[in-house]
């Protein structure tokens, strides 16, 4: 344990998702200078772009907001969005850490929302932002924007400048909790569940986003096409516990489609809902008690089947799921009108992340500890909130003990 | 009552966003004749740094000021109005800012005339709140620098031995005579596969070779629990000592025990069905005998009488499994399942290798469980593969009963001790998703299986989470007790009694969620009192006093009734 008598440097948290804001609070609470980075303009994560939370069946909106903002006005905690890490560098015992912050174009400070400028893009380049973002701004899409100006002009407090450019700064951190979380993986190579095939198979995240109440049919269970559907699958563990993609397990998926279907049941109860899955994985807290409720009422069907092969129909008509039945050791068929590909998690690692090779294992998760730098949450190992919340207090601990004393 | 505050009020056109819906002007003229209103401006974007300063400047006594701001929701910008003036030295107790942009002009954008209306009843409110708003009270708490672990098993170690390295002094207290837990109980910890000494070594020499950090008191017995966050006073019994400590945070890492068959599955009658932990007794002692094996999982858990999941059984009956390949490799070994919980990367690989090594697995139905054959000896589990709908029959030489985590059977008094609250299956109750170690009960934090069954990384990984809040609370020196925990960092109004009123009826006791309420004898009678530190300011109490003795400040009964007088007595 080595104290540092000279100077206190700041921590470093990168990703303002759950773990991220997690550990960021914990360590300016005892009193640590904290740079949060996050890559997107608000923080929140995926969490944040989730409808509802399992077990709670709460809006992710709540128990999120609160920690966001206090996250945002905490005075230990320098909040850089829309910033990436460029490079991280060990010098003399401390990291220096390049970062680059793309411009934000609107002030958050000075934006009071009227959203005048959207109309006025003739590119439709600006956008409302995240439903629940924390200060609340306008966003532009800086690769659409054509600089035309218009916005600018009609913004009433002066709060659009697109002159801005891409902005470097370098910070000296004493630690790095890395708390990058995780993304969507396109799963189109697996070219057994059809990905992209049809509009209607989609990922759990992009369901989500289709399905969400703050989404574009607030909260109305309607195809890509805006159709009614009659029947929808889940397909748990596509794409993970698959040697040929993921090999682990996403950990969140089995809860999360419970979670979905349930939803869906819950705003359109004559839509029929399967999930199709391999262990139906409720070992969380109260996760069980979830899972008996949604399905002890026989209103979510449950398949215990792996389909080999989805396509389209070619009249139309649907997206056939071929599976087998182990009873009969029968190939079957069924048709739905959307199917959602669960599983195929991927931990996020920005681009700019220095040197991957060394900083992940086999599998493409972040490794236990190195020098100075602590993952935590999904980016090292596939967990849910609670976990991931636990995950970050316990790496913020590792930064005040100066040292890691357990491995993964 | 009131505070006598003179009210400045300012109201916002936000760059038309208010102003081209409500006609300021009427609201105005309506506003200045009411009582108490001393000025009135109409700005542009209160908001904006620009205004705001004309906003501070109008106020020259932050005492005697209260400023009610017709503006934007709390949670657009209204927020940061009031966070811009507290920087500025204003209050946050005299600020009102009462929302005529998303909840009148917005949302009523096409009825000017009704949003009006509605802006200038919400004002006429504000105004009658802010003039009757009184300041709440607030304690300073000095936190003691100590923390008291309940409960030497992984987690409750890594907790200690966490906050002794952060040099904070810990107290721990175990019913066992010595530390680690239910890991004593079994001869490799999975999925790390190290032996259980070696599991908490470092961890136990950090706390029992550290001079003083650690008072170590093994076969103790928790006797009482007093106090609140930042100053707790705990005592119990330690061989025939009695002890009474004071600390400023409470870890609970109790544990759960492992629940008996009861007779499930022939487990007591018949010769070779064992439960895990004889069977790890078993490894232990080095005699396993026979090779063919079968473990059954989810025995007495996940049927109607325990609807849960135990979370830590799949994962040790593959070890177990893998352990009696270890002794003789050419073992048959099957383990009958409902679901392998191995979620994540690290248990999902550990089941890959147990599937490559040779373990076999076969799903079983809930409604169609496996059934133990045999006269003295176990012979064969006949058994219903639900993936092949075949019955089949193992020959067996050991069954194996993986059974489940369970509550101590003293959880409901240690729950009682500390003000927990226990969930349907009786483990401790914690706060969900973003505060999930953090109880009702301020300052008293849960890890390990005390909370939710757990495997060994799991409880070391809670332990020190635990650890982590525990030293938040406990290392920023005084505190308001308003701005003590985690979920609030803004002031907010705590229940104040007046003494005179209180007839000592105890309702308030009776009602209060977080055992703030008590009463005490205050000059010959019963009177309520609370505990600042407890209390939350959920207002509970205030709706049950029969007399009004027991208020919140910043909403007293004569705010609301002030507010509401300003709405019904308008008449135009």
């Amino acid at each position: 344990m080595t104290k540092d008598s000279k100077v206190q440097l700041p921590v470093l948290v990168a990703g303002g998702g759950v773990a991220g804001i997690s550990a960021a609070l914990d360590l300016a609470r005892a009193g640590k200078t904290v740079h949060l980075i996050e890559r997107k303009a608000s923080l929140g994560g995926q969490v944040a772009s989730l409808d509802k939370l399992y077990p709670t069946d709460h809006c992710a909106f709540c128990p999120l907001w609160t920690e966001i903002r206090s996250c945002v006005l905490h005075k230990n905690i320098v909040l850089h969005t829309l910033t990436e890490i460029r490079t991280v560098e060990e010098i003399d015992g401390s990291l220096e850490v390049r970062l680059a912050q793309s411009p934000r174009y609107i002030d958050a400070s000075r934006c009071i929302l009227c959203g005048r400028c959207v109309p006025k893009c003739p590119v439709s380049a600006i956008s409302s932002g995240p439903e629940h973002a924390y200060p609340q701004t306008y966003v532009i899409d800086p690769q659409a924007c054509t600089r035309c100006g218009d916005c600018v002009d009609i913004c009433p407090t002066a709060a659009i400048d697109i002159t801005g450019e891409l902005s470097q700064s370098t910070i000296l951190a004493g630690e790095i909790i890395w708390a990058t979380g995780f993304q969507d993986v396109d799963i189109s190579p697996l070219e057994d569940y059809g990905y992209g095939t049809h509009p209607n198979i989609l990922t759990s995240l992009e369901f989500e986003e289709l399905t969400a109440e703050s989404g574009v049919n607030k909260g109305a269970i309607l195809t890509r096409n805006g159709a009614k559907p009659k029947r929808i699958a889940f397909i748990q563990c596509a794409g993970a516990r698959d040697l040929r993609l993921f090999p682990y397990c996403s950990a969140v998926c089995c809860m999360h489609a419970l979670k979905q279907a349930q939803w869906v049941k819950r705003r359109s109860p004559e839509i029929e809902c399967t999930i199709f899955y391999t262990d139906l994985r409720a070992e969380g807290r109260h996760y069980y008690t979830y899972y008996l409720r949604e399905i002890g009422s026989g209103a979510i069907e449950l398949l215990r089947s792996r389909p080999g092969l989805i396509y389209t129909l070619p009249d139309g008509s649907g997206i056939a799921v071929t599976y087998e039945d182990t009873s009969t050791q029968k190939r079957l068929i069924r048709v739905y009108d959307m199917v959602v590909l669960n599983g195929a998690l991927k931990p996020s690692l920005t681009s700019g992340q220095p040197d991957l090779a060394g900083l992940t294992d086999e599998e493409g998760l972040m490794k236990g500890s190195y020098s100075r730098m602590y993952p935590c949450g999904f980016c090292r190992e596939p967990m849910d909130v609670e976990a991931s919340v636990v995950q970050a207090s316990a790496a913020s601990l590792e930064v005040f003990l100066g040292g890691s004393s357990h491995g993964k | 009552m009131g505070n006598d505050r003179s009210i400045r009020c300012f109201l916002c056109r936000c760059h038309g966003e208010i102003s081209r819906v409500i006609d300021l002007d009427e609201v105005a003229r309506a506003l200045k004749s009411h009582p108490g209103v001393r000025s009135l401006d109409v700005r542009n974007s209160l908001c904006l740094e620009e205004d705001m300063d004309v906003l501070a400047s109008r106020v020259e006594d932050p005492d005697a000021t209260g400023l009610v701001l017709g503006a934007c929701s709390l949670y657009a910008r209204g927020d940061r109005i009031r966070t811009a003036l507290e920087e500025k030295g204003i209050s946050p107790d005299t600020v009102e800012v009462v929302d005529i942009r998303e909840g009148c002009s917005w949302i009523h954008h096409g009825q000017p005339r009704e949003a009006t209306t509605k802006a200038i009843d919400l004002l006429r409110m504000g105004v009658a709140l802010q003039r009757h708003r009184e300041n709440p009270d607030e304690v300073m708490v000095d936190p003691v620098r100590e923390v008291f672990v309940l409960g030497a098993g992984p987690a409750g170690i890594s907790a200690a031995a966490s906050l002794v390295r952060l040099g904070v002094r810990v107290h721990l207290l175990d019913r066992a005579k010595s530390p680690g837990g239910l890991l004593n109980l079994v001869k490799r910890i999975a999925p790390e596969d190290v032996t259980s000494d070696e599991y908490l070594s470092q961890k136990q020499q950090t706390i029992f070779a550290s001079n003083g950090g650690v008072s170590h008191y093994p076969g103790a017995k928790l006797i009482s629990a007093h106090g609140s966050a930042g100053d707790f006073t705990i005592s119990f019994s330690s061989g025939k000592t009695e002890h009474a400590i004071r600390v400023g945070a409470v870890i609970v890492a109790t544990g759960a025990k492992i629940l008996m068959p009861d007779g499930l599955y022939r487990h007591g009658n018949l010769e070779g069905v064992l439960t895990g932990i004889e069977l790890e007794r078993r490894f232990k002692a080095g005699q396993l005998e026979g090779n063919r094996v079968v473990f059954i999982q989810c025995v007495g858990v996940r049927d109607r009488k325990r609807p849960y999941c135990s979370a830590i059984c799949c994962i040790v009956s593959l070890k177990q499994a893998c352990q009696v390949l270890d002794v003789d490799p050419q073992a048959e070994v099957f383990v009958l399942h409902r679901d392998i919980m191995c979620p994540g990367s690290v248990l999902e690989k550990y089941y890959r290798d147990a599937m490559a090594r040779g373990v076999r697995f076969l799903r079983y139905e809930q409604d169609r469980p496996p059934v133990v054959l045999g006269d003295e000896n176990v012979d064969s589990v006949e058994v219903y593969d639900a993936l092949t709908s075949e019955m089949r029959r193992i020959k067996a030489d050991l069954v194996v009963l993986s059974t489940p985590l369970a509550p101590h059977d003293d959880a409901g008094r240690i729950a009682e001790l500390f003000g927990l609250n226990r969930d349907e299956h009786g483990f401790y109750e914690v706060r969900t998703l973003m505060h999930p170690l953090e109880t009702k009960r301020e300052g008293v934090f849960v890890c390990g299986s005390a909370r939710w069954p757990v495997l060994g990384r799991s409880a070391v990984l809670q332990g020190e989470a635990a650890a982590m809040k525990a030293y938040e609370l406990i290392s920023r020196g005084t505190l308001a007790a308003s701005r003590l925990s985690t979920y609030r960092e803004r002031k907010f109004s705590l229940a104040r009694v007046d003494h005179e009123a209180c007839t000592g009826c105890g309702n308030c006791v009776a009602v209060c969620p977080y055992d703030a309420c008590s009463l005490e004898k205050k000059e010959g009678a019963l009177k309520s009192t609370v505990n600042l530190i407890r209390c939350s300011g959920c207002g509970s109490c205030v709706s049950v006093c029969p007399n009004g003795s027991i208020q919140l400040p910043g909403h007293s009964a004569m705010a609301i009734g002030e507010m509401l007088k300003a709405v019904c007595e308008q008449g135009s």
